[in-house]
């Protein structure tokens, strides 16, 4: 009886190894390199560029100023005439972060620091994109 | 003994590349760390000397009411050579400036070393009333 001998076949899994190294390369850069964090919701605000001092995430409270002038703290819609009283409802003392667009006019940005001045918030930081 | 084909490995290792790329965020921000000042604040902080900085669309700056550069502006600032607790830079923008302009004058003025700024605000009842 003739047996069969099975002819090896070329595998070609072989040929793969090096793609499997390069894409497990790539994986390891973007686990490394990469800051994983959820992304900061920015509710469509284009933040002005500047050059200075690099943000770290603080575990502040987040204010957010559209151009159109509406205020955002805490997912929450806010009526700037209603912001001193949000502060004050929220507890919200000391130093605050602001992401405000970067086409906002003074006169409309001058309106939320007043209530912040008025709440007894004198410092802020003025979160921007690095240029 | 049993060999493990790599096509589902190559799939699974696709996968975690594809939701990495996609998480990652390489974006990063930059701060400007400051403080507000009222008109009335201002002025009572006698014992500072007050560099009050206003500018319009035009691009008009001027120091203490009187016009001029900014570069001329900061020169003053720096001539003086006053220590940090000494003087207060107080940057009040017209009101349809828009906040990449004031942010751009104020970085000016913290690369040139001045560092005690203050965004001057206009503390009245108007102000609320939106």
């Amino acid at each position: 009886m003739k047996i069969k001998t099975r002819k090896l076949k070329n595998n070609a899994d072989d040929n793969l190894l090096p793609l499997v190294n390069i894409i497990f390369l790539l994986l390891i850069f973007f686990m490394m390199v990469g800051i994983i964090e959820r992304k900061k919701d920015l509710y469509d605000i284009n933040l002005a560029t500047v050059k200075l001092e690099q943000y770290k995430d603080q575990n502040k409270t987040i204010l957010f100023i559209k151009k159109n002038g509406s205020v955002i703290i805490d997912d929450e819609a806010i009526i700037t005439k209603n912001l001193q009283r949000t502060l004050e409802s929220k507890n919200i003392k000391g130093d605050i972060i602001i992401a405000a667009d970067s086409t906002l006019t003074s006169l409309k940005l001058n309106k939320v620091l007043t209530n912040l001045h008025n709440s007894k918030i004198d410092y802020i930081t003025l979160i921007t994109l690095k240029e | 003994m049993t060999k493990i084909s790599l096509t589902p490995i190559i799939d699974v290792v696709f996968i975690l590349l594809i939701f990495f790329m996609l998480a990652t965020n390489f974006q990063q921000f930059n701060k400007i760390d400051m403080n507000i000042s009222a008109e009335s604040a201002s002025v009572s902080q006698s014992d500072k000397k007050i560099y009050m900085l206003e500018f319009d669309v035009q691009n008009i700056f001027s120091l203490n009411k009187k016009n001029m550069s900014l570069g001329q502006i900061i020169k003053i600032i720096l001539n003086n050579n006053l220590k940090e607790d000494e003087y207060l830079v107080v940057v009040k923008p017209s009101d349809k400036i828009e906040l990449q302009k004031t942010l751009d004058v104020i970085s000016d003025l913290k690369s040139n070393n001045i560092k005690n700024i203050s965004l001057g605000v206009k503390n009245n009842r108007v102000q609320n009333e939106n």
